[in-house]
């Protein structure tokens, strides 16, 4: 097995064991980062020096038997988590030279384990997509087909899983940014339950709806991964004093578990393929002992307005900050402070994001207020208690985690309204702030590209969730793409 | 101009007394040199995330106490957004239709006589930036110190019709939070600032005029001259026919006019939202008795106190209590001397004049109560007179030494020893012999002047009453002895 | 209805320059996506739900404890324009 393929517990074990350094893990990443990213296009920065520092401090740690989870072990962040000291984009020209002066919790909590981390990852600009093709600085692909998009917002987080360019990577989810691009490489990635991990640090995209999260080649290390993660956070008023062990269930049994299956999303609008490949994986679950119950979910139609409509409103208000005078990218051209920050904001911002500012600004403006936001309120309201209703009998539910398998660069993230169709699968996970892991289940015949399904249970049922996903992925065997 | 009725409402931002700001824990200080008071959350940078205070809620509840007015038990934080280069985040962090204090009303009471005014609500929300305008570069400097500095703003309704109304009511809001504890309420160092509205109605209309809104008001002689002229103004232009043009307008402190401010455009839509990022607080009635209970005893009460209880004049209790550090300090002294009159007259007529020369400032008096209690204390004794007492305050400011020390070094205590009397007085009968022969041949006006000379020779070192005794004896001894 | 005008508010509302030539253009693109938020219009809101979720207590929210402010000089390192410790903006009339 080479080196790039093994597991979490696989490196840990060699670590400590001192069959590899962290050192030499390192230079392994960085050298395939460099061999194979020029075709991946996933990192935006790679922080060579610092990863290498980080290791040898791990090393250390390491030969003092003092080792946790993730000690020297590379890691790759999504660029809208903040990084002390490293160049943290969103992958906007907005914040081409932006440095924080601080780290987001998470890392904070990453950097405690002395985990190493190698770079930050390519995304949608301010997360603002599902292709990964809206970034400023460049335009990551699917390391499954070169000519396919990575799903996104998180693209480069999974493209660089896929790739085996990380051993573990961050993203973020607002409305499936890291579900739908872990779908789309064939990876596992988890988006815990609102207020699970922290966000401070987190560029914020829609505040009441944005989660960081794990990618990984399985749910046992995403739940790894979110055991180091997650926690209650003075920094974070909205973080959750619920302490999760996102490792409880992983030996679940799934005889007896009662499993829902929303009509809604195995009807029109999703590839015949997909809902085929995951109602087989549902078979297995059956066959495994679990209890298939059929149910509905009617508010789904409701989904995508509601979706938009919240994450924008929010949006708008969250990137307003950006003028060009505290921090980032500032427009040389212009005599006033209303031309600096005008122009700023539109030299600065690509323009899927000033769509969404326009949008948001609508919704919330007066005389429009009750007739857009107010109703997505309500929506949000009635997706919670129809998610309750159908929990209150099922443990879990699954569903496909994208309409269609990784689309052409080029294809569909040119025609807005599309692209936010293709998000019906995940919205409203997020709306109702649960926990949700997307797990691979198949492959589409005539392309080989992999189809993930999403494991949703109820609010701080994460561990729950990712032991059905692990019961599944046990005996799946992983086709990994050849690059 | 009597032919219209002006119709007042005020705004107040009372700065809350909080060791910390309203959303991140740095200190609240103005002392600090221009972005020395300020973390990544002041400063808006991407990833931060607001913390509410817990002490900001605990005095918006004590402050629905002190002005009457309900509490919110279900408090929620909203966004303000507009641009402005204060404001780091483009959004004000406050509150919009669930504040902290629901409706009141407080009495006030004028030469017209008392009246209630109605205060519409509450609410808690962060302070801007300053800005300080460079002369040389030609720009603006943007200090981000006060930026989250707690303020609660408390808004009335428009119940006022002149401008001594508004000033009895800002200075009775003003004395029941310093009452209260949750605000020192001093206009001149900036912890209370007002904004008026004011609009002209005729008297038999129900309908109100055209408002214009006159900002950021910070001395009470401002806010009556801004009043003030704002009527006249106005009236002048009814009076002409015209319509006023409902804007906002600032004061002109030294020329003593309002003047329009250049309005910004879409300035009033401010796009209202819930803050996602701070979870709306439930305040249950235990938490309220508890902090009624903490709170300490309020104005009314104190009047009362000083009325009924201490028999003070009304005239002197409104002074004593228009500052809450005064009636802490007379309380104190009293404690050590209870001769309530006299203490209350001492601290109206001889404390007070430093305060209101602003020698000294109300919770700054450099001595402590027991020490002026003392001084009280001997002057109604008669161990020193009057006049030296003055002159012994003044020197326990400068030199802050104990009364008795002082009265002692400066030879200000009364003679208590008669022979001593008794000879200055032989001598002052020895030596005017004509005026003591006119005196006892019936000139009772010579008297007086007898005692001058005694008095003027003991040179403040004696108790008068003695004096006059001795001399009386003395006298009435001489005409025995002619008879 | 989107137009022309509106998109002008938007933009000065959002402070976001826009071009002449692009508003048309923007009009039609933001038409498209408010045609789809549209199916929100269909339903009314019947029954008097709390919109604004569950309340934390006051126990919970942080204490008013100080810790030390940032250094000045780390804060405005990503300030385009900064003199004598302050962040430069171009003059604000009153």
């Amino acid at each position: 097995m080479e080196l790039c393929d093994m597991s979490l517990f696989k490196l840990r074990q060699m670590l400590d064991e001192k069959q590899i350094s962290s050192v030499e893990l390192t230079q392994y990443y960085l050298d395939r980062i460099k061999e194979l990213d020029c075709q991946v296009e996933s990192y935006i920065t790679v922080c060579k020096e610092e990863a290498i520092i980080a290791a040898q401090k791990a090393d250390k740690i390491i030969s003092e038997g003092k080792s946790r989870v993730l000690t020297g072990i590379p890691i790759g962040i999504k660029d809208n988590i903040c990084t002390e000291g490293v160049l943290t984009t969103c992958a906007s020209k907005m914040l081409y030279n932006f440095i924080p002066p601080y780290s987001a919790t998470v890392i904070e909590k990453l950097k405690e384990q002395d985990a190493v981390i190698l770079g930050k990852l390519n995304m949608d600009e301010f997360a603002m997509g599902g292709s990964t093709q809206t970034s400023y600085y460049k335009k990551t692909k699917n390391p499954y087909d070169l000519t396919r998009v990575p799903g996104g917002s998180s693209g480069g987080s999974a493209a660089a899983m896929a790739a085996r360019l990380a051993v573990i990577t961050l993203g973020s989810d607002t409305g499936g940014s890291i579900r739908q691009p872990a779908a789309f490489c064939g990876v596992t990635g988890m988006k815990p339950t609102y207020g699970a991990v922290s966000r401070y640090g987190l560029m914020a995209f829609g505040s009441s709806l944005d989660q960081i999260g794990p990618l990984a080649k399985s749910s046992r290390e995403c739940a790894e991964v979110l055991n180091v993660i997650s926690g209650w956070d003075v920094h974070d008023g909205t973080s959750s004093r619920n302490n999760i062990d996102f490792t409880s269930e992983l030996d679940r049994k799934i005889k007896g578990l009662k499993i829902a299956l929303p009509k809604e999303f195995f009807g029109q609008g999703i590839d015949e393929e997909i809902k085929d490949v995951v109602l087989k994986a549902v078979k297995k679950y059956e066959e495994m002992g679990a209890e298939i119950v059929e149910v509905s979910l009617p508010t789904l139609k409701y989904a995508i307005p509601t979706y938009y409509l919240l994450s924008s409103a929010e949006a708008s208000s969250n990137l307003s900050r950006y003028d060009g005078i505290k921090f980032g990218y500032c427009t040389p051209k212009s005599k006033t402070y209303e031309e600096r920050i005008m122009r700023t904001r539109k030299e600065g911002f690509g323009n899927e994001v000033k769509r969404r500012i326009f949008l948001g600004t609508y919704a919330l403006s007066s005389g429009y207020y009750d007739a857009y936001y107010k109703k997505a309120l309500y929506m949000r309201e009635k997706i919670k208690e129809e998610y309750a209703r159908i929990f209150e009998s099922c443990d879990v539910m699954i569903t496909p985690t994208a309409p269609t398998t990784a689309y052409k660069i080029g294809d569909t993230y040119n025609d807005p309204v599309k692209m936010y169709l293709a998000d019906i699968c995940t919205v409203t996970v997020n709306i109702a702030g649960l926990p949700a892991v997307n797990t691979i289940c198949g492959y589409s015949k005539e392309d080989n590209m992999p189809i993930g399904m999403s494991i949703v249970g109820k609010a701080f049922d994460d561990a729950k969730v990712l032991g059905v996903a692990h019961a599944f992925e046990k005996d799946f065997t992983i086709k990994s793409p050849s690059l | 101009m009597s032919h219209y009725v002006p119709v007042i409402g005020l705004e107040i931002h009372a700065q809350l007394l909080t060791k910390t700001k309203i959303f991140c824990s740095c200190e609240v200080d103005f002392g600090g040199e221009q972005n020395t008071r300020c973390c990544p959350v002041c400063i808006g940078l991407p990833g931060t995330l607001p913390v509410l205070n817990k002490q900001v809620v605990k005095y918006g509840v004590k402050a629905a106490l002190a002005l009457n007015c309900g509490v919110g038990q279900y408090t929620k934080i909203d966004r303000k957004n507009y641009f402005y280069p204060d404001l780091p985040k483009a959004y004000q962090i406050s509150q919009f239709d669930l504040p902290i204090c629901k409706a009141g009303k407080i009495k006030i009471e004028t030469d017209a006589g008392e009246k209630y005014i109605r205060i519409h609500h509450a609410h808690i929300e962060e302070d801007a930036g300053k800005l300080i305008h460079d002369q040389i570069e030609n720009t603006s400097l943007a200090d981000y110190n006060r930026c989250g500095v707690p303020l609660l703003e408390i808004v009335s309704e428009p119940d006022m019709s002149s401008a001594e109304e508004a000033r009895a009511y800002i200075e009775k809001v003003a004395g029941l939070l310093q009452y209260a504890d949750v605000s020192l309420c001093r206009m001149e160092e900036g912890s209370l600032r007002a904004d008026v509205n004011v609009s002209l109605k005729r008297p038999e209309s129900i309908q109100l005029g055209t408002k214009v809104e006159i900002k950021n008001l910070n001395s009470l002689k401002a806010i009556v001259r801004a009043i003030d002229y704002e009527i006249e103004r106005q009236g002048k232009i009814l009076d002409a026919g015209d319509v006023v043009v409902q804007e906002t307008r600032k004061f002109n402190d030294n020329r003593g006019i309002t003047q329009s401010m250049r309005s910004k455009e879409n300035a009033d839509d401010y796009r209202y939202f819930k803050e996602p990022d701070i979870i709306p607080v439930v305040i249950s009635d235990d938490e309220i008795e508890k902090i009624k209970n903490e709170m300490p005893i309020l104005i009314d009460e104190r009047v009362d106190t000083y009325l009924n209880e201490y028999e003070l004049g009304k005239a002197d209790v409104k002074i004593l209590v228009a500052d809450r550090a005064i009636s802490d300090f007379y309380n104190e002294a009293v404690v050590y001397y209870p001769n309530h009159k006299a203490v209350a007259n001492f601290v109206v007529v001889e404390l007070l004049k430093y305060i209101n020369e602003g020698e000294l400032k109300g919770d700054e008096i450099p001595f402590t109560a027991e020490e002026f209690a003392t001084l009280v204390k001997m002057t109604e004794e008669e161990v020193v007179n009057r006049n030296n007492a003055k002159a012994i305050l003044k020197l326990m400011i400068d030199d802050k030494k104990a009364p008795q020390v002082i009265a002692k070094e400066q030879g200000f205590l009364m003679n208590s020893d008669t022979s001593a009397i008794n000879e200055v007085v032989i001598g002052v009968v020895d030596e005017f012999k004509e005026e003591v022969e006119g005196y006892l041949a019936g000139k009772d006006k010579l008297f007086g002047f007898l005692m001058g000379q005694c008095t003027k020779r003991l040179a403040g070192r004696a108790n008068p009453k003695t004096i006059k005794g001795i001399l009386e004896e003395k006298l009435n001894k001489l005409r025995c002895s002619l008879k | 209805m989107l137009d022309t005008e509106l998109i002008t508010y938007l933009a000065n509302l959002s402070k976001i320059e826009i071009e002449e030539a692009e508003k048309e253009n923007l009009v039609s693109e933001m038409s498209a996506i408010v045609d789809l938020m549209d199916a929100i219009n269909e339903i009314s809101i019947e029954d008097d739900i709390n919109l604004n979720g569950k309340g934390v207590d006051l126990e919970s929210l942080r204490e008013d404890q100080i810790i030390e402010s940032y250094n000045r000089a780390l804060l405005l390192t990503n300030a385009s324009h900064k003199k004598d410790g302050f962040f430069v903006v171009p003059k604000i009339m009153e």
